[in-house]
């Protein structure tokens, strides 16, 4: 790093930022009831940014280039590159962070220290709990990731963090003498324990059999649940809204003080936090140094602040909270939810709602579709609608869940969205 | 690549020829750089986090792999001798498919070499082209993208080198319109292998994309069903991608996740159905001249006259499977294993133009922008979100416009479904996920087809 530094300083930059990570990565890939591959993977790279200073017109302006190193690069022939990039951009100037304190936060499983034990132990759970009557284990991937990031700038930041991270994807087969189905599921945390393996297994694999009675549900308008594992993405479009690059670009439909939707049935707050315990996105600090803590943005349906990083906090005029973090949901009141009349959407084939627009058009992979009462499982057709029109109609279960990314209610209803089916 | 570096790893490699039947080096490195600018911003970075070497060792059963981004020498030479000593000898199971014999080295064919023309003239023709895109009506904001990138690899067995210089550029443009009480967008991309000719666009362009992202103040939502539709290239791309495209990679036969597995040799689609996989097309965003496995790329008709011929297949599914081998072992980089993937995957044209077949429609939807999809090999059904398309009325487009759209269905309806299919022919620039992650860059494409879906 000293070496870097030195040579940064060689090429006459005002200011840098110089992450250093090193990582060692275990993957397993299971085919049924064999190894298909198994794969060690270290890395070790630095991200760095580097600054010049202009000044036109009376004016401070700002030049950078970001680049990665890999120890035996030729870093000269990059700094050279960084030094013609940065002569010609010229942004509004921000400064960098200042040195400061991190917070606390519990990021590493310490049963990551052991890759091969762990994971040993991580397929003789799958193994155990994916054999039933008409399913089996098609095939499953475990990476187990640890990861050590050193933090430099040239305002004196000199800070580290250690992360860890569990992800486990597993495919079951269904099949019977009419039909055969298949569903995958992945989850990734950062703590063993937050997997719940046994529990998700147990759940998917009924999940699978029940798969075996699907029927493609039937268009016109429903109510529909929305699993706490797709809540970060289902409300992606007010995290894009809620950030101060939104609002320095002029995108952001969100004014502050206002409610974020008139005539709500029921309102929430929103939160980013970086300090959830073995949250996904929970780290000591963010990317600019920024200690991470946690923000409320809309506070009961009244949107008080953007997330912003300290780029676009300096170009706004207010204190930067860093990056979005881990989203944390708290309705105003918990709703008894109709569940006699609803479609419980276990998997989409791909949440991915519009940011900007906050339009929904969703595939459902699998689902429960409750009909007076009668459940029957559903696959097929899409779900549509639109985020922050769905918001008015909005209402949330009364237990709470943590999912990695994301605490708040275990599910959340839409209610009168479109389905195309049959 | 530096040549002493592939000299020690045919070194290391000639030390372990008798005790594995199976044992190659991949070295990957990737340059470039990235360009974005919105209305106020200006960033420059660069694109090189795929530089690495992976050692591969096949032990009878399965693959050991090794990869580090540690490049030196002395490092590199231990590494390699510390991952054989793990590596552990099964039974021979499966016999795996041998590399060729030989050297050889490729590279792009560029007009423009885009190592000729300095950052700043590239950033300029970004600055020219978001100055035009601002002072477009309504326009709130814009963001202009320009990506370069040169990925060079070297594939290396016992048996030879096989080296690779692939350039890839792709552009990209939003255009953000408020009429204060919307916010609407639309965006164009174009990307390809060659030089900087790829980011030629014609002077309509820019125009166009402010109209068509204006034009979407006064889109409606569809009401869900059944609709004969036309699907411009873009969209027979991404159907062809993700209905017959996913669904043959063979790496998924092996874990039983994919139907296509029972109906080699069938009728599956239209007679007017020809789907291809080339990674050798000329210019195409998925193109390469060796896969990851040191397969020479070549065409593989997948679907032909609507029978379905042949899947896609790496080195280890093929081997396993006895399927003919195609050069379609990929990975996303040095840190991920090799899967079965596609590389420019596209409906090859047929008779009929665009015209002709919009004028065949009384009432029905042209659909234009896709943004996303999402394969269902076991279940054959399909995801494809498109963001707009237009209304056609007695063979001919009308003002209306339905924004959002997302097509599902069950892919053999659908493929069966093909009635019509143009004389055009164009792909486009994209990434690939296996599932949710692995992203790889591919192309998909083809002519106007005309089929009929269900929208919501």
């Amino acid at each position: 790093m000293n070496k870097i530094i030195d040579r940064i300083g060689r090429h006459g930059f005002d200011d840098y930022k110089i992450r250093e990570v090193r990582s060692t990565e275990y993957q397993l890939y299971l085919l049924k009831d064999a190894i298909e591959s198994r794969r060690t993977v270290e890395s070790n790279h630095f991200q760095i940014t580097v600054y010049v200073n202009h000044r036109v017109g009376g004016k401070k302006l700002r030049g950078e280039y970001t680049f990665e190193y890999k120890p035996g690069a030729d870093l000269d022939y990059y700094l050279e590159q960084a030094k013609s990039a940065c002569s010609v951009i010229k942004n509004r100037h921000y400064d960098l962070a200042k040195s400061s304190d991190s917070s606390v936060v519990q990021t590493l499983d310490p049963r990551l220290n052991d890759p091969f034990k762990l994971g040993g132990q991580l397929t003789e759970t799958i193994y155990r709990n994916t054999k039933g009557s008409n399913v089996y284990l098609s095939s499953a991937e475990i990476y187990l990731t640890k990861s050590e990031i050193v933090l430099r700038t040239s305002t004196g930041i000199e800070k580290s963090k250690v992360k860890g991270l569990v992800e486990i994807e597993v495919t079951f087969i269904s099949k019977n003498r009419k039909v055969e189905q298949e569903l995958n599921f992945g989850i990734r945390r950062r703590s063993v324990e937050d997997l719940r393996l046994e529990q998700r297994l147990t759940e998917y694999k009924e999940h699978s059999i029940n798969m075996l009675e699907v029927q493609i549900p039937k268009s016109g308008r429903a109510n529909i649940a929305i699993n706490a594992s797709d809540t970060y993405k289902l409300l992606s479009p007010l995290i894009f809204h809620s950030s101060g690059q939104a609002k320095d670009q002029g995108i952001s439909r969100f004014v502050l003080n206002g409610r974020i939707v008139e005539d709500a049935a029921n309102d929430f707050s929103l939160k980013t936090s970086g300090i959830l315990p073995f949250g996904l996105y929970s780290e000591p600090f963010d990317g600019d140094g920024i200690a991470c803590n946690e923000y409320t943005l809309i506070d009961k349906g009244v949107f008080r602040q953007y997330w912003t990083t300290k780029r676009y906090a300096d170009y706004l005029g207010v204190k930067p909270t860093g990056e979005f973090k881990n989203l944390i949901v708290e309705p105003v009141r918990s709703s008894t939810i109709d569940i006699d009349s609803c479609y419980e959407i276990i998997q989409f084939s791909d949440l991915s709602p519009d940011p900007v627009t906050g339009d929904i058009v969703a595939e459902i992979r699998f689902g429960y579709a409750t009909i007076d009462g009668r459940k029957t499982p559903i696959k097929g057709g899409s779900v549509s609608g639109n985020i922050f029109q769905n918001l008015k109609r909005i209402s949330f279960a009364s237990e709470d869940v943590f999912e990695g990314n994301y605490a708040g209610p275990k599910f959340l209803v839409l209610k009168d969205m479109s389905i195309s089916g049959q | 690549m530096d040549s002493s570096l592939t000299k020690l790893l045919q070194n290391i490699l000639a030390t372990v020829e008798k005790k594995y039947p199976y044992t190659a080096a991949t070295v990957f490195d990737t340059r470039g750089i990235e360009i974005n600018l919105d209305k106020e911003n200006e960033r420059i970075a660069s694109r090189q986090g795929n530089r690495g070497i992976v050692l591969s060792i096949f032990n009878g059963r399965y693959f050991e792999e090794y990869a580090t981004d540690i490049i030196d020498e002395k490092h590199i030479d231990e590494f390699c001798r510390r991952a054989f000593d793990h590596v552990v000898m099964e039974e021979i199971k499966y016999e795996l498919t041998q590399p060729r014999e030989g050297n050889r080295s490729f590279r792009t064919a560029e007009k423009i070499d885009p190592d000729s023309v300095s950052i700043k003239n590239k950033l300029d023709i970004l600055r020219q082209r978001r100055a035009a895109l601002l002072r477009g009506k309504n326009m709130v904001n814009c963001t202009t993208s320009y990506i370069e990138e040169t990925a060079n690899k070297t594939f290396i067995t016992r048996k030879g080198t096989l080296d690779e210089r692939m350039r890839r550029i792709s552009h990209y443009m939003v255009a953000y319109v408020s009429n204060g009480k919307d916010l609407k967008y639309d965006f164009f991309s174009t990307g390809g292998t060659g030089g900087l000719e790829i980011i030629d666009i014609p002077d309509s362009t820019i125009p166009s994309l402010i109209d068509s992202a204006n034009r979407l103040f006064n889109s409606e939502s569809i009401e869900p069903g059944f609709y004969d539709v036309i699907a411009t290239p873009e969209i027979a791309g991404l159907i062809a991608h993700e209905a017959f495209g996913h669904g043959v990679e063979t790496d998924m036969y092996l874990k039983d996740r994919a139907r296509s597995k029972d109906y080699l040799g069938e009728i599956i689609a239209s007679p007017l159905v020809n789907i291809i996989d080339d990674p050798s097309l000329p210019g195409g965003y998925g193109s390469y001249f060796v896969d990851d496995e040191g397969n020479i790329a070549q065409p593989t008709y997948v679907v032909k006259d609507g029978r379905f011929i042949q899947g896609l297949t790496n080195r280890y599914s093929s081997s396993v499977l006895k399927l003919n081998p195609t050069a379609n072992g990929r990975r996303e980089s040095f840190a991920r294993k090799i899967y079965t993937r596609m590389s420019n995957t596209f409906f090859e044209p047929g008779t009929k133009t665009p015209e002709e077949i919009i004028s065949s429609v009384d009432n029905g939807i042209y659909l234009i922008r896709g943004l996303s999809g999402m394969e269902d090999p076991k279940g054959w059904g399909i995801q494809v979100l498109v963001l707009y398309g237009k209304e056609i009325r007695k063979g001919r487009l009308t003002d209306r416009i339905f924004s959002p759209l997302g097509i599902t269905g069950y892919v053999p309806d659908l493929l069966k479904g093909i009635s019509m299919v143009g004389n055009d022919f164009k792909v486009d620039v994209g990434t690939c996920g296996k599932g949710h992650k692995e992203y790889v860059p591919v192309s998909s494409g083809g002519p106007h087809i005309r089929t009929r879906l269900r929208l919501g």
